[in-house]
C-alpha cells in the first residue's frame, strides 16, 4: 500500500455521497464552500440503472463485509448501498414524516430514548425539503399526519391491488390514504411523472423518483463540488489537543492512502459506517475511538422490525402496477405506542408493485412451493396476488451496537460487527401488526393468505444525538460533543427509529444541521 | 443460450476456466469488459448437482443456465457480485465455501440415503432427497442448514428463469422495462 500525503486543504469534507451527505454538499458548496464530497463506491448514472432485479444488485454495499448477529439482524446488505447516490439510489421513495409522539419516547415511556428537538423544530426543514424535491400525497386523507404543508404534488393513482386491499381495510374499520412518496405524481421542477411499472427497486432512470443524482448531488456539484469516487475514508485526523479535526485519510482505487485536510468534516457514511469511522479513528487523546469517552459510539442502532402479508384474490390485480413502495398507507393506531405487554407504533406500506424474482420479489414468498406447481403458482401470482408491508418501531437500547471485529479487511482494518436483538414487546408488536394484515386480507376476500419472516427493515441509530454529552455522541445539529468541527449526518442520529421510512427525516435533519 | 450450453458441456469434463469478458454487459460504470480470466470456482460435479437440483426445484433452471450463473458471479469481486447471497448475511469472501460446502453436503446425503450421485438419482428420489433436506433432516450436514442451502439456490434459480424479460413473459407479467439491461446477468 502506498502513502501520498499532498495535504490539499477544502473548507468541507463530506463523508458518503448518499442521501444525507448530498443534502449537505449542495447546500456547503451553494453557500461558497469548498467542498470535497468522498464516496467509496463507483460512480453511477442514471442509465446504469437497468430494469432488472438481478442487476439492481450491483448497487448494494461493496465495501468491506459487515458482521451481523442477533435475533433481528440489521441486514446491511440488502439495506445499505454503495456508490454515488448511496442507498438512497434505489431506495423506494416512501417518504412520511415522524410524529410528534416519536420525539419523545423515554419521557412519554420510561423506553429508549428521547430526541434533543421537536417535531415542530424539524418541521420547517421538513417542509422546505418537500418543497424542493417534491412529494405525491393526499394530506387530507392521512388523518393522522402530523401539522404539515400541504404536498406539492398530487396523490399517485391506486391501481387495481390497491383497491382491493383497501376494502378489507375498510371492512375491518381500518383507513387508508394515498402513500407520500418522493415520486412526482406528475411532473415537477424538471423531472417527468412517474410511469407506474414498479422498477423502483432497480433504480429509477427517468428522475421520476427524488434520488440524489436527480436532486442534490447536481447542486453540489454545479456549484463547484468535487466529487471523488472510490474513495474509502479509513481515518479520521485531530490536532495536537484533540478538540478539532483536522482531515481525513482515504484509501483509493490503487489502494494508495490519501490525506485531505480540511476545516470541517461530516460524516454521511451511513448509520454503521459512520459509527464504523469514528471507532476505528482511535487516537491517543480518543483511546477508544472519536468522541468515544463515554462508551456511546456504536450503542443504540436500531432497524425497524417488518414483516410483508400476501394474497391471492379471485380478481385481477394486476400487482406489477405501481411503485415499488406501494400505494396505500395505514398508520391507524400508531399514537397508541404503549399497551400493557406491547410497545411500538407501526405502519402498513400497502399493495407494492411485484416483481417475479428477487427477495421481495413473487418467488421467494413461497419457498415452499417447488417443482411442478411453481408455474401455475407465479402465473396465477403475476395477475391476482397482493402484498403489504408492516414497519414497526424498535426500542433503542445501549446493547445494540456496531463494534470492531477482530476480523480484518484487505487493507488491514478491522470488520464492523453488529448486535441487534429485540424483546417481548417488540415482538408481540410485530406479531399483533402481523395478524391484523392476515384479517385485513380475509375481510378483502383473498382466497389464499400467508406472511413472510420478520426482517429488519432500514437502519439507525449508532451515533444518536441528544442534549446530554453523558448520553449521545452529537449535539441536535449532529455535531459531535467532544470534536467542535465533526459534524454526523444521516439515521445513524437517530435517538428513536419511530415506524416510519427514514429518508425524508435525515434529509430535513441534514437541512437542519446546516441551517 | 447456446454459449451457455457450451460452457456447461466444458466444465463438465473437468476443470475449465471462463472469461469474465464474455458474461458481462458493457457500457455500465463498473462492468467494463474485462479480459480477467477467472478461475472456475466449482467443481464439474458439483456444477452438475446445482443443475440437478435447482431443475428439481424450478423446472426450467438447467436450461437457463443456473449453474453458469452461479459461478460466473462466484468469480467477481464483491461491489459486481449479483448473486442474492449477498443480502443474507454471508460476506463475500465466504460465498465460494458456502456453494462448495451446500453441494458436497447434497452429493453426500445422496450418496448416504440412495448410494448414487445426486445427478443420477430419479425424479422421485430427487425429490425426497429435496424433502429432507428442506426440512432439515439429514443430520449428516455440516455448515449452514440444508433448507437454508436450499432456499439460496431456489431463488438462484427463479433469477434465471424468471428473472429476465422471458421470464416474466413466460407467467405473463408485462416486463415493462424503462432500460432492457444489454445482458440477462
Ligand atoms: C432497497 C431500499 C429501499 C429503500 N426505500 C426507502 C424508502 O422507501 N423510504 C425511505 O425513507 N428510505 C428507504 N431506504 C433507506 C434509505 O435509502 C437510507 O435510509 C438512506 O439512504 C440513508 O442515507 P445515508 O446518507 O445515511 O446513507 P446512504 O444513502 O447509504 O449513503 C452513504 C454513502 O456513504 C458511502 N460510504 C460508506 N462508507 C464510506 C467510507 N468509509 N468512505 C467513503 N464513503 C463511504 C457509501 O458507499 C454510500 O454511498 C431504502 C433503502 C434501500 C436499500
Ligand atoms: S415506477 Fe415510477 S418511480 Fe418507480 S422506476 Fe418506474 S418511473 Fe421510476
Amino acid at each position: 500500500m502506498s502513502v501520498s500525503l499532498l495535504d490539499e486543504h477544502v473548507d468541507l469534507i463530506v463523508v458518503g455521497a448518499g442521501a444525507a451527505g448530498c443534502v449537505v454538499a449542495a447546500t456547503a458548496a451553494k453557500a461558497g464552500k469548498m467542498v470535497t464530497l468522498l464516496e467509496a463506491g463507483p460512480p453511477r448514472q442514471l442509465q446504469d440503472l437497468t430494469s432488472s432485479q438481478i442487476w439492481a444488485r450491483r448497487l448494494k454495499w461493496g465495501g468491506a463485509p459487515v458482521l451481523e448477529s442477533g435475533n433481528l439482524p440489521i441486514g446491511h446488505g440488502f439495506n445499505s448501498g454503495f456508490g454515488t447516490g448511496g442507498s438512497a439510489l434505489h431506495q423506494f421513495g416512501v417518504w412520511p414524516r415522524l410524529h410528534e409522539n416519536d420525539f419523545k419516547v423515554y419521557s412519554n415511556h420510561a423506553r429508549g430514548l428521547d430526541w434533543p428537538i421537536s417535531y415542530q423544530d424539524l418541521r420547517p426543514y421538513y417542509d422546505r425539503i418537500q418543497a424542493t424535491v417534491g412529494i405525491s400525497g393526499d394530506s387530507r386523507a392521512e388523518k393522522w399526519r402530523p401539522p404539515a404543508d400541504d404536498y406539492p404534488l398530487p396523490p399517485m393513482p391506486v391501481f387495481e391491488q390497491g383497491k382491493t386491499i383497501a376494502r378489507g381495510f375498510a371492512n375491518e374499520g381500518l383507513a387508508t390514504a394515498p402513500i407520500p412518496v418522493a415520486i412526482n405524481s406528475t411532473s415537477y421542477n424538471n423531472r417527468p411523472g412517474c410511469l407506474f411499472d414498479g422498477w423502483c427497486d432497480a433504480g429509477c432512470p427517468t428522475g421520476a423518483l427524488a434520488n440524489p443524482l436527480v436532486t442534490y448531488l447536481p447542486v453540489a456539484l454545479s456549484n463547484g463540488c468535487q466529487l471523488v469516487n472510490h474513495a474509502t475514508v479509513k481515518r479520521i485526523l485531530h490536532n495536537k489537543a484533540g478538540d478539532r479535526v483536522v482531515g481525513v485519510e482515504y484509501v483509493d482505487q490503487q489502494g494508495s492512502v490519501r490525506r485531505l485536510m480540511a476545516d470541517q468534516v461530516v460524516l454521511s457514511a451511513f448509520a454503521v459506517q459512520n459509527a464504523k469511522l469514528l471507532l476505528q479513528s482511535s487516537s491517543d487523546k480518543h483511546p477508544a475511538g472519536l468522541s468515544n469517552h463515554n462508551d456511546l459510539v456504536g450503542r443504540y442502532l436500531m432497524t425497524h422490525p417488518a414483516t410483508s402479508v400476501y394474497g391471492l384474490f379471485p380478481n385481477q390485480t394486476m400487482p406489477h402496477l405501481g411503485p415499488t413502495g406501494g400505494q396505500l398507507i395505514c398508520q391507524d393506531g400508531y399514537a397508541d405506542k404503549a399497551k400493557p405487554g406491547v410497545f411500538g407504533s407501526y405502519q402498513w406500506l400497502i399493495a407494492n408493485a411485484l416483481k417475479p424474482n428477487d427477495l421481495l420479489g413473487i418467488a421467494n414468498t413461497r419457498p415452499d412451493i417447488i417443482g411442478e406447481s411453481l408455474q401455475p403458482f407465479m402465473q396465477k401470482a403475476a395477475k391476482h396476488m397482493g402484498n403489504m408491508v408492516c414497519i414497526g418501531e424498535d426500542i433503542a437500547q445501549a446493547e445494540n451496537r456496531v463494534t470492531l471485529s477482530s476480523r480484518l479487511d484487505a487493507n488491514g482494518i478491522p470488520l464492523a460487527s453488529t448486535l441487534h436483538n429485540i424483546g417481548a414487546e417488540t415482538i408481540t408488536m410485530n406479531e399483533n401488526a402481523v395478524a391484523q394484515g392476515l384479517r385485513v386480507f380475509r375481510a378483502a376476500g383473498a382466497q389464499e393468505v400467508w406472511q413472510g419472516a420478520r426482517f429488519g427493515m432500514h437502519i439507525m441509530g449508532g451515533t444518536v444525538m441528544g442534549s446530554d454529552p453523558a448520553t449521545s455522541v452529537a449535539d441536535s445539529y449532529g455535531r459531535c460533543h467532544e470534536l467542535e468541527n465533526l459534524y454526523l449526518a444521516g439515521p445513524g442520529l437517530f435517538p428513536s427509529s419511530g415506524a416510519v421510512n427514514p429518508t425524508f427525516t435525515l434529509q430535513a435533519l441534514a437541512e437542519h444541521l446546516l441551517g | 443460450m447456446n454459449s451457455r450450453r457450451r460452457f456447461l458441456n466444458a466444465s463438465a469434463l473437468g476443470a475449465a476456466t471462463i472469461t469474465a469478458a464474455a458474461c458481462t454487459p458493457s457500457g455500465t460504470a463498473d462492468h467494463k469488459p474485462s479480459t480477467v480470466t477467472a478461475t472456475l470456482l466449482l467443481t464439474a460435479q458439483a456444477l452438475q448437482t446445482l443443475s440437478h437440483v435447482c431443475e428439481r426445484l424450478v423446472p426450467g433452471a438447467s436450461e437457463a443456465g443456473v449453474s453458469v450463473y452461479v459461478s460466473q458471479q462466484l468469480a467477481r469481486d464483491a461491489a459486481s457480485n449479483l448473486l442474492m447471497l449477498q443480502y443474507l448475511g454471508i460476506a463475500h469472501e465466504d460465498h465460494v465455501s458456502f456453494y462448495r460446502a451446500g453441494l458436497s453436503g447434497i452429493e453426500g446425503a445422496s450418496q448416504s440415503l440412495f448410494q448414487k450421485s445426486c445427478c443420477s438419482l430419479s425424479s422421485s428420489e430427487t425429490d425426497s432427497l429435496v424433502k429432507n433436506l428442506l426440512a432439515d433432516e439429514f443430520t449428516d450436514w455440516s455448515g449452514a442448514p440444508s433448507s437454508f442451502f436450499l432456499f439460496v439456490i431456489r431463488a438462484d434459480a427463479c433469477d434465471v428463469v424468471y428473472g429476465t424479460k422471458q421470464g416474466f413473459e413466460n407467467i405473463g407479467m408485462p416486463h415493462m422495462a424503462h432500460i432492457v439491461p444489454t445482458e440477462e446477468w
